[in-house]
């Protein structure tokens, strides 16, 4: 038997070279494409990821361009504001999407306020099922870790917040070298984010806007302390939402964000679902300057709400 | 007890906890109360106490059933259906109605702990019967360095067949049955054909695993599958497919029915019984019942004429072509009766045949690819390629060819070569088929 648990010992020895084997041609650029078709890792591949879509946004909050105004946001947000800072010089749009979740709205924010000492006004405009989103096991990672880890400003985030992560990613997978090995090799983040997506469950919040809170206080504050205004908005809303965002806004009565942004749900402004492609962004037929610029105009001037935007 | 069962048995309580805690108590509640009433059985038994002893067994067969029966669709639509409670309880209620007969009960309760909840063969069998793993727990285990590599070789083989084959013909399958009214006749037929080789793989290969465990393990456990698809007709069939749990209805089920004497209508009866029973085992829908009724009706017709043929003297024939064709044929009428099987309703069931026979659409299945089901030609030509593993094992296991023998007498430098190359092999295939869609884990909406 001492014969065969050797025989075993060697075997398993010889698996774990081979795997390392893959790991190392994985990550090497002469053999990664060999490796990924190998392993069937080529849909894989960075281009496209969540680190090349949000590595520029925050290469732009780090940019000393003299901007004075920031704005991000979720998706929608990014769809009606996204251009805007081409009309508006002094002002810094770095709108992404809700998967980078309220903790990557929050460094990004955090970062352009470090390297903006003339700042005024910082505006965060989304969705309230944003504002809700948790650590999930599809996008979060891609999204909301890879491209922060990668630039070293995961410190803004607090230990609770690690922790929360840590216990849907792992903690040692929001280490920035072991980032850096999913990052660089299509295999790495094949197996890993497939193994989220089987073996982890997202981070349950006691409260949908429990994340939310947290960072949308500390930013205000960090505002507050700068001198710089706090301006927390609605995106527009396809009116198919209406009764999520009442049951949301519930929950949102719960937390504190209700005592500091009293008027924000019921500013959301509603259009047609039928203008939308997919119930919450406009599609191609409506999503022009023209269209946009006349819900922007109509969302934000709504009754007694005086939002004095940067538009204006 | 000694150490070496004394840990396999809470290894085997700890693994199955961690599959799911809430069915361990399903499994120890088994354990206890078959444990407690068979020595209650026999201690009636014994005292001259037959209205006690009767009491007992049928309140036990009565708490089985009732899970069974009664409880099955509730506990599957709450999601609390006892992981391996379909296996383990069939063990444990063959083992009390033996004491029920007259068998002697099972003192140790750890003994008897360990052959319900023994791991390699708790969640899928092979079902064991008191005489072969309760008796082998009983004299312990015997290690051989011979049966472990041999037990290894199995485990191998079972991981090839359920990984490699089973797993990656899932798709096709399910393909070809969730989307059928849009299939074609042929590649209704293929896909069926496809949902057979996988039931096989991935039974077989589970069992090749359990037994190839066990005998690491020292345990010996008989086959549970012998080359079922080279079967000449459905009895020799269902004498090689999963053959524990047939040992199992044949011992408790038919024997009661068709009692001792052997041809009339008890016996045809009893045929008749033992499947619909078994199909009622497998899933308690119409479906599995009208597969057990055609199942049934095949083997009372086999009986019929196999009895009909020896009254009057006629011979079987022998001969390559003829049991060619007697082998297509079992694998022509198994592939039938798993239509039943698969399907989610006997109306989609008579559908998809209709289509098959009625509808072909040879040509154009061909012409616009839905023969292909789905897959492309670089995934059938490598799926193709492992079925073909498995036949030849089988094909050369049905000729006596003793593989493990024949492998083990090769040069040590080829055998290692396989080896290294089956671990690479396993682990691109692992690999390749991990996980699902790369763009789940894009965020497209901008």
């Amino acid at each position: 038997m001492k014969k065969l648990f050797l025989k075993m010992g060697i075997l398993f020895l010889i698996a774990l070279a081979f795997l390392f084997v893959l790991e190392l041609g994985s990550l090497l650029p002469e053999t990664s494409g060999f490796i990924n078709r190998l392993t069937q890792s080529e849909e894989y591949v960075s281009e496209g990821s969540g680190y090349d879509s949000i590595n520029p946004k925050i290469e732009r909050v780090r940019t000393e361009d003299g901007t004075t105004v920031l704005v991000i946001g979720d998706s929608v947000a990014n769809q009606f504001f996204g251009s805007l800072d081409e009309e508006y010089p002094d002002v810094c749009v770095v709108t992404s999407y809700a998967a980078i979740n309220i903790t990557g709205q929050y460094m990004l924010a955090m970062e352009w306020l470090k390297y903006h000492e003339d700042a005024t006004d910082v505006y965060i405009i989304m969705l309230p099922t944003s504002m809700a989103r948790t650590f999930d096991t599809y996008w979060t990672y891609p999204h909301g870790v890879i491209p922060f880890a990668l630039n070293d400003i995961f410190v803004y985030l607090d230990d609770e917040t690690i922790d929360q992560m840590g216990s849907v990613f792992g903690k040692v997978f929001l280490k920035k070298p072991v980032v850096r090995l999913i990052q660089d090799s299509a295999f790495n983040r094949k197996m890993y984010l497939n193994y989220l997506d089987l073996y982890r469950e997202d981070y349950v919040q006691g409260n949908p806007f429990e994340i939310s809170e947290k960072y949308l206080l500390m930013l205000k504050y960090e505002c507050e302390k700068r001198g710089v205004r706090f301006h927390l908005l609605a995106s527009p809303a396809g009116d198919a939402q209406v009764e999520e965002h009442k049951q949301l806004h519930e929950e949102f009565a719960q937390t504190q964000l209700e005592a500091f942004f009293p008027e924000y749900f019921d500013s959301i402004y509603y259009f047609p679902n039928d203008m939308t492609s997919d119930g919450q962004h406009l599609s191609t037929d409506y999503a022009n300057r023209e269209m946009m610029d006349e819900i922007i105009r109509e969302a934000y001037d709504v009754g007694n709400v005086p939002f004095n935007g940067f538009w204006k | 007890m000694n150490l070496s069962k004394t840990v396999l048995l809470i290894i085997s309580l700890v693994l199955y906890a961690s599959l799911d805690i809430c069915a361990l108590t399903i499994l120890l509640g088994t354990i206890v109360l078959t444990y407690v009433g068979s020595i209650t059985i026999a201690k009636a038994r014994d005292e001259g106490k037959p209205i006690i002893s009767k009491g007992v067994f049928l309140f036990i067969v009565l708490c089985f059933i009732s899970v069974f029966i009664i409880f099955r669709q509730r506990f599957i639509q709450l999601s609390f259906f006892p992981i391996g409670f379909s296996f383990y309880s069939l063990q444990a209620l063959g083992y009390v109605i033996d004491v029920y007969r007259g068998a002697s009960p099972e003192k140790n309760l750890l003994n008897y702990a360990l052959y319900v909840s023994y791991f390699p063969t708790v969640l899928s069998g092979p079902i064991q019967m008191r005489t072969g793993l309760l008796e082998k727990i009983n004299r312990g285990p015997v290690y051989s360095y011979e049966s472990a590599k041999k037990g290894l070789y199995m485990i191998a083989y079972g991981l090839f067949a359920k990984f490699v084959v089973a797993d990656r013909l899932a798709g096709v399958v399910d393909y070809a049955f969730d989307y059928y009214y849009a299939q074609t006749g042929l590649a209704l037929a293929l896909g069926e054909v496809c949902y057979c080789i996988r039931l096989y793989a991935d039974f077989m290969g589970y069992s090749c695993i359990a037994i190839g465990a066990s005998a690491v393990l020292g345990y010996e456990l008989s086959p549970n599958f012998r080359r079922p698809f080279f079967s000449k007709s459905m009895r020799e069939l269902w004498s090689r497919w999963h053959i524990s749990l047939m040992n199992w209805f044949k011992e408790y089920v038919y024997k009661p029915v068709s009692g001792d004497k052997r041809g009339g209508y008890r016996t045809l009866t009893g045929i008749l019984v033992v499947f619909i029973v078994s199909g009622l085992w497998h899933g308690f829908g119409l479906t599995f019942i009208v597969w057990g009724l055609l199942n049934g009706l095949v083997r009372v017709v086999e009986t019929c004429v196999y009895r009909g043929q020896k009254a009057k003297g006629i011979k079987e024939k022998c001969g390559s072509l003829i049991n060619a064709f007697r082998i297509i044929r079992t694998c022509f009428v198994f592939w039938f009766v798993f239509i039943f099987f698969r399907s989610e309703s006997v109306i989609q069931a008579l559908d998809i045949i209709s289509r098959i026979f009625t509808k072909p659409e040879i040509v154009t299945s061909f012409t616009d690819g839905r023969i292909k089901l789905g897959w492309t030609k670089f995934q059938w030509i490598h799926m193709l390629l492992g079925i073909l593993v498995i036949f030849v094992v089988d094909f050369l296991q049905e000729k006596g060819i003793k593989l493990t023998d024949r492998f083990a007498k090769l040069p040590v430098l080829i055998r290692w070569g396989v080896y290294v190359a089956y671990i690479v092999f396993m682990i691109l295939v692992y690999i390749c088929f991990f996980g699902g869609d790369a763009g789940r884990f894009m965020y497209t909406r901008f």
